[in-house]
């Protein structure tokens, strides 16, 4: 497989005190990685700089899809970050979708996956809680996107909602997509193909625990 | 008793139509609407690259401007006459004593209003926001515009400020559009010289305008918020 993303020296600090000092990373086409970590252990600091939404302060040699890429906080088109409480706008669903979509059918393939078709001209806001995670499931499929950086996708999801993302964690993979899950600790029920662990800002590989850079 | 014969003749020459008095409010009107419609822009602009903006002085810029929200309109008005006086920097424009020179006062007078409600508004907005719009694709211009969709009522609470604040100043349209009748008289100036001369009930109907659009402009916003929940 392909390598889609790697970067080396990868730091950020915030006031002075260091988050992150990645000496490497990358991950290839199609793979699956969780991402472990203490609170405050940088995980969601680290998918955001991924992700192009928090800028770096070194990052070396950094590509993705093949492409240069240069520190941002404007987004980088391909990548995405589904936060860990997802935030909806003040819209219809329907409209919630499209924020996310190239395209019509994308946006009506994923609202029919959802089970939301019906729900289109809804506020998005004034559905229940199980509702809302569903518009927001729907958005990161309709958004096919090539990197998919996921934080605690499961810490608000009801048993339905943990379901729907297995089943779009599967989708994401059969459209080759690398997926990165940023998890507290290692979930039981859920097979992973590589395990990061961030410690002291740093990746280490979870079963031999020496750095991803000596992988 | 003078306070309320003063008060029926004043309904009375509001409800028959008094072509002065429905003229003076028509010059307020389109003088303060006109200054809001051309400031409002400018001011989110200005609070948007505040809000988000990274920028060394970005603290003192939002002091200043917190400070001139007190800022006393006479003296707004004191220097926009000196610079539009005949021998002031912008004199040869020949804007003193027009509509127009009442707008650019009432302009600046809101501005300040605007922009910093704007940014309290903008505020407000979670950080997810533009993070999930950014995310997904969306560039500078519709990640801003999905910003200030999110903040409509925080920003139409700015825009009622900015009128209030406006409709309301004396000190500015009096000295730069000097109260000529059917040309720069407006509500509060009218006010000003009905009183002067003892004429209460054309006074108090005025004020009773004044009172009706502040109180139709909370009731707008009122409603909208309560169709929004």
């Amino acid at each position: 497989m392909k390598t889609i993303l790697s970067v080396q020296n990868l730091h950020k600090s915030y006031n002075g005190q260091q988050v992150l000092a990645i000496r490497q990373l990358s991950a290839t086409q199609g793979e699956s990685l969780l991402l472990v970590g203490d609170n405050s252990s940088g995980k969601t600091t680290l998918l955001k700089i991924l992700a192009g939404l928090v800028k770096p302060d070194t990052a070396n040699d950094w590509i993705f899809n093949d492409r240069k890429q240069s520190p941002t906080s404007n987004g980088i088109d391909g990548a995405i970050l589904s936060h860990q409480k997802p935030f909806l706008f003040a819209a219809n669903v329907r409209e919630n979708i499209a924020i996310a979509a190239k395209n019509n059918a994308h946006i009506d393939e994923a609202m029919e996956w959802a089970g939301l078709a019906d729900l289109a001209k809804k506020p998005a806001k004034s559905l229940s809680g199980g509702m809302q995670q569903r518009i927001a499931l729907a958005r990161i499929r309709a958004a096919r996107p090539i990197l998919c950086l996921l934080d605690e996708p499961e810490s608000h999801l009801d048993e339905e909602g943990q379901l729907l993302i297995a089943d779009l964690i599967a989708y994401l993979q059969k459209q080759k997509a690398t997926i990165i899950t940023a998890a507290p600790q290692n979930p039981l029920n859920t097979k992973y193909d590589t395990i990061w662990r961030l410690v002291a800002g740093d990746l280490v590989d979870s079963a031999s625990d020496s750095a991803t850079s000596d992988l | 008793m003078q306070i309320y014969s003063a008060t029926v003749e004043a309904l009375h020459l509001l409800l028959s139509g008094d072509s002065v008095l429905w003229q003076i409010i028509g010059t307020s009107l389109l003088v303060s609407l006109s200054a809001l419609a051309f400031t409002a822009p400018i001011a989110l602009a200005v609070a948007h690259f505040l809000a988000y903006g990274n920028f060394i002085g970005q603290r003192t810029i939002l002091i200043v401007l917190q400070g001139l929200l007190s800022f006393p309109t006479v003296v707004v008005g004191l220097l926009l006459y000196l610079l539009l006086s005949r021998q002031g920097p912008l004199g040869a424009w020949g804007l003193l004593f027009t509509p127009t020179a009442m707008g650019l006062g009432q302009s600046l007078i809101a501005f300040p209003v605007l922009t910093v409600f704007a940014l309290a508004a903008l505020q407000k907005n979670p950080p997810q926001l533009r993070e999930t719009a950014k995310t997904f694709g969306n560039g500078t211009l519709k990640t801003a515009w999905l910003g200030i969709k999110e903040s409509r009522f925080g920003l139409m609470a700015a825009l009622l400020a900015g009128f209030g604040r406006i409709i309301s100043e004396v000190g500015c349209a009096l000295l730069v559009g000097g109260n000529i009748a059917h040309y720069t008289r407006n509500i509060t100036t009218a006010i000003a010289l009905d009183t002067g001369k003892g004429l209460f009930a054309e006074g108090i109907a005025l004020g009773v305008v004044l009172i009706l659009l502040a109180v139709t402009a909370s009731g707008l916003l009122a409603i909208v918020q309560g169709n929004n929940k």
